[in-house]
């Protein structure tokens, strides 16, 4: 097979969207072995890995979370893994969130909106007790939140917030928020962080994560795609 | 005296009777207002057209349930003005107890925004045109969260989320998307149905359902709304001085051949421009009729009466959907025999009694039976149609007597439905079940009714494709194998078929790349649709044919249809396409089971 090396970061929009669709209908062992690259045996390590992968494949860059995946283009790529109907099986990580008071009061000035200002949707087709490298990339395609959809975000975000300024992080879980959650975030049980409690005193939590809910992205796709059935 | 105490509960202790608060009084209130998505539809729709919108554009998710939304170009508020809306009883429409006497506007009792905003997740986005920015107000289950600043066109644009959220038991009660929908729908039908200055668009979940343009004839803009099936309303107007202040009555009516099964979607019926359901009102209009359709069917009428405001009092009810007349008997009868006079003068009377179209009149049927079946002697010729009609005479059995050297076979007695008089639609199809998985059994009016399920779907799909739905991008993308001399031929030609709905693309080889499809051949299956698409685009088939056989694979996919999808076929469904459907009247099937089981 013709080895392709790490691509180069796409200079526009439209390059990017050419190379994505490129890779849609192919299975990730393709990619992989194209790339010289083994597929984990393990699907837990799965996650990561098929991010590493498309983000070789299309050109992404940017290695600090704090920044776009294509940040000369604004773009932050998202797999999406998701059931042979277009159903997601999980919710989707955005980008942690502050606990120590740091984080913005308006959802304009908060990374979970510049991260989601625009986004290239890749979906991972990957049916039950799949192999990693037979699940199929789907079509991937470009998505910006509509006037509704930021509404809802931007009203999660400030809910959120609001009680974590509160000191109420420990009463937050996956129950709220109706498109944007907020999750425990953490590869392992020991990371801590600083968070002040009700009383204003500086405790350790676990990381917390924003989350994009299953129904929301999948509400996503559907409008984007033709989902069977 | 005893004070009994609230609910019952026994001697009132002191302190125990309390002026409840404001929010549990809205959510009150929205017991009476806010029954479902559409009573929430229909209070935001009148303010909107209170508000001197030109236009509106109503989004809505889950039936309504998770979202009703309406946008308006209409005047918006200041800050003031969409803070004070959402209390009760604040409303710009009224301001002294005399006002309700000659209420000119839809709205008028400031309870709706309150009582919604109690029982939802609720958002006002609002801007005056004269201001340089807007306002929006939101509201959790009656809390307000927050006032602020906003960015918003000039117009109002109010979103409810989640009805019932906080009253789980009323949302329990909600019934399916598709039913919500369905109310949703009909409640905007009615408050706009009329208002040809309005442009409207309704969205489910993002796809358009309804859409209206401003400034179209009445005529056009009903067909567009209602569609196809009441084609032929003619217009009618009745003016009458009898009324103090007089009384106009201006619309559409069907002619005598259009009437339906049932009263839902058959009757829009206004005063000054305000949808009523009023049951005397109904039943003036059904009053003209009597004669002019058959027992049991409805015409379909969309009237609006024009009357002095201080004649009608339109603060009966919560929800403002009947109405009480001053002189009552006058108007109703000025009603009756305006509408019928109106009639009349277009050459509909009495005798012009018609069955549905597509269904072809019981006499019609038998005189068709009767040439094609041996033994079969001319029934005797109906009775002169007056109201009441005469029933048809039965063909007595010892007449018959054959009529043709070669009789066909007896199942030639069921008509394929070739040749009826007129364009036929099928109206009121009642469905019964499947037969052997292949028909719908369905009955109207007196008429036994098979429909070839594969044709009736391929019709469906036809239609859907003829409006040239955009193809869009499978989950995935397809790869499908073609002979290799098939891809030949077809590979540069492959960009016509996307006016068919199929986006294809060489990939090399004898392989073709499908990468996005139109939703209408969604259900086929994909190779089998491709390479379909592709022999005949290599034969020179012209589009339309292609498209009929695309359709005709969908058709025959096998997917289940459940009965709702079922009985949703036969809605507007063409039952004179040949070899379709096949008729048999009671008539018939009377005559031919007691001839046999005598």
């Amino acid at each position: 097979m013709t080895f392709v090396p790490p691509a180069a970061p796409p200079q526009s929009e439209a390059e990017l969207a050419a190379r994505a669709r490129l890779l849609g209908g192919r299975s990730l062992a393709e990619l992989a072995a194209e790339r010289r690259i083994q597929v984990p045996p393990d699907p837990r390590r799965a996650k990561g890995w098929i991010g590493l992968l498309l983000e070789q494949a299309l050109g992404a860059t940017a290695a600090s979370r704090a920044q776009p995946d294509f940040p000369q283009l604004g773009i932050e790529m998202k797999t999406l893994p998701v059931d042979e109907r277009g159903q997601p099986r999980e919710s989707t990580y955005v980008c942690t969130a502050p606990l120590d008071g740091s984080m913005p009061r308006r959802w304009e000035d908060s990374w979970p909106c510049q991260k989601l200002a625009r986004v290239l949707w890749v979906p991972i087709i990957t049916p039950s007790r799949s192999e990693i490298g037979d699940r199929l990339v789907g079509t991937p395609f470009f998505w910006s939140p509509d006037p509704d959809q930021a509404e809802l975000l931007r009203r999660d975000y400030q809910q959120l917030t609001e009680r974590i300024d509160r000191g109420e992080v420990w009463d937050l879980d996956a129950r709220h928020g109706e498109a944007l959650q907020l999750r425990p975030k953490g590869a392992h049980g020991e990371d801590w962080v600083w968070a002040l409690d009700e009383e204003g005193e500086w405790v350790q939590t676990s990381p917390r994560g924003f989350y994009l809910r299953a129904s929301f992205t999948h509400a996503v796709i559907r409008r984007a795609l033709l989902l069977p059935g | 005296m005893s004070l009994a105490s609230p609910g019952g509960l026994g001697p009132a202790a002191p302190g125990r009777v309390r002026v409840l608060e404001d929010r549990l009084i809205n959510q009150i209130a929205a017991g009476e207002v806010v029954e479902r998505p559409a009573s929430v539809l229909k209070e935001l729709v009148e303010n909107a057209i209170d508000s001197g919108a030109r236009h509106l554009r109503v989004s809505l998710r889950g039936g309504g349930r998770e979202l009703v939304q309406v946008e308006d170009d209409g005047c918006g508020m200041d800050k003031q003005d969409a803070m004070l809306c959402v209390e009760r009883h604040a409303t710009s429409k009224i301001r002294a107890a005399d006002d309700l006497a000659a209420i000119r506007t839809l709205g008028f009792r400031g309870e709706a925004l309150p009582s919604i905003a109690a029982v939802s997740r609720f958002e006002l986005t609002t801007r005056r045109a004269d201001l340089g920015s807007g306002t929006a107000v939101i509201i959790d289950g009656g809390r307000l969260v927050e006032v602020r600043e906003a960015g918003s066109p000039p117009g109002t644009r109010v979103s409810v989320r989640s009805l019932f959220f906080n009253l789980p038991a009323r949302r329990k009660f909600l019934r399916t998307e598709a039913t919500e929908l369905q109310h949703c729908q009909d409640t905007l039908l009615s408050q706009v149905l009329m208002r040809e200055e309005l442009g409207v668009e309704l969205f489910h979940e993002g796809r358009p359902l309804l859409r209206a343009q401003p400034g179209e004839p009445l005529l056009t803009r009903v067909e567009a709304l209602l569609g196809p099936s009441v084609r032929g309303l003619v217009p009618v107007q009745v003016r009458s001085e009898e009324v103090p202040g007089g009384l106009v009555l201006t619309g559409l009516a069907s002619p005598p051949d259009l009437h339906l099964a049932s009263a839902r979607g058959s009757l829009w019926l206004h005063v000054n421009g305000r949808t009523v359901r009023d049951p005397q009102l109904r039943r003036a209009v059904l009053d003209a009729y009597r004669g002019l359709v058959p027992r049991g069917r409805y015409p379909v009428v969309v009237l609006d009466l024009r009357i002095e405001p201080s004649q009608v009092d339109v603060n009966v009810h919560p929800a403002k959907s009947e109405v009480r007349l001053r002189d009552a008997q006058l108007v109703l009868r000025s009603i009756t025999e305006g509408l019928r006079e109106a009639l009349s003068e277009r050459g509909i009377r009495a005798s012009a009694m018609s069955p549905p179209r597509g269904m072809r009149s019981p006499s019609l049927e038998i005189e068709r039976v009767q040439e094609r079946l041996p033994g079969l002697q001319p029934p005797a010729p109906p009775a002169p149609p007056a109201p009441p009609p005469a029933p048809l005479p039965r063909p007595e059995p010892s007449r018959v007597q054959p009529a043709r050297p070669e009789p066909p076979p007896p199942d030639l007695a069921w008509d394929s439905g070739a040749g009826p008089p007129q364009p036929a639609r099928a109206l009121g199809l009642r469905w019964i079940g499947t037969f052997g998985e292949a028909w719908l059994v369905c009955e109207h009016e007196d008429e036994l009714i098979l429909v070839d399920l594969v044709q009736a779907r391929a019709q469906r799909v036809r239609r859907a494709m003829a409006e040239r739905p955009p193809p869009r991008p499978l989950l995935a993308p397809r790869t499908v194998e073609l002979e290799p001399a098939l891809a030949e031929a077809v590979g540069p030609r492959l960009p016509e078929l996307l006016p068919l709905g199929l986006e294809l693309e060489p990939f090399g080889g004898g392989t073709v790349c499908l990468r996005a499809l139109s939703a209408p051949l969604a259900a086929a299956d994909a190779p089998t649709l491709v390479r379909a698409a592709c022999a005949r685009l290599q034969e020179g088939l012209p589009a339309e044919r292609i498209a009929d056989r695309l359709a005709r694979l969908v058709a025959e996919s096998p997917v289940p249809l459940s009965p709702y999808e079922q009985k949703g076929l036969l809605e507007g469904l063409d039952l004179d396409e040949p070899g379709l459907a096949l008729r048999m009247p009671a008539e018939e099937l009377r005559r031919r089971l007691s001839r046999r089981g005598g």
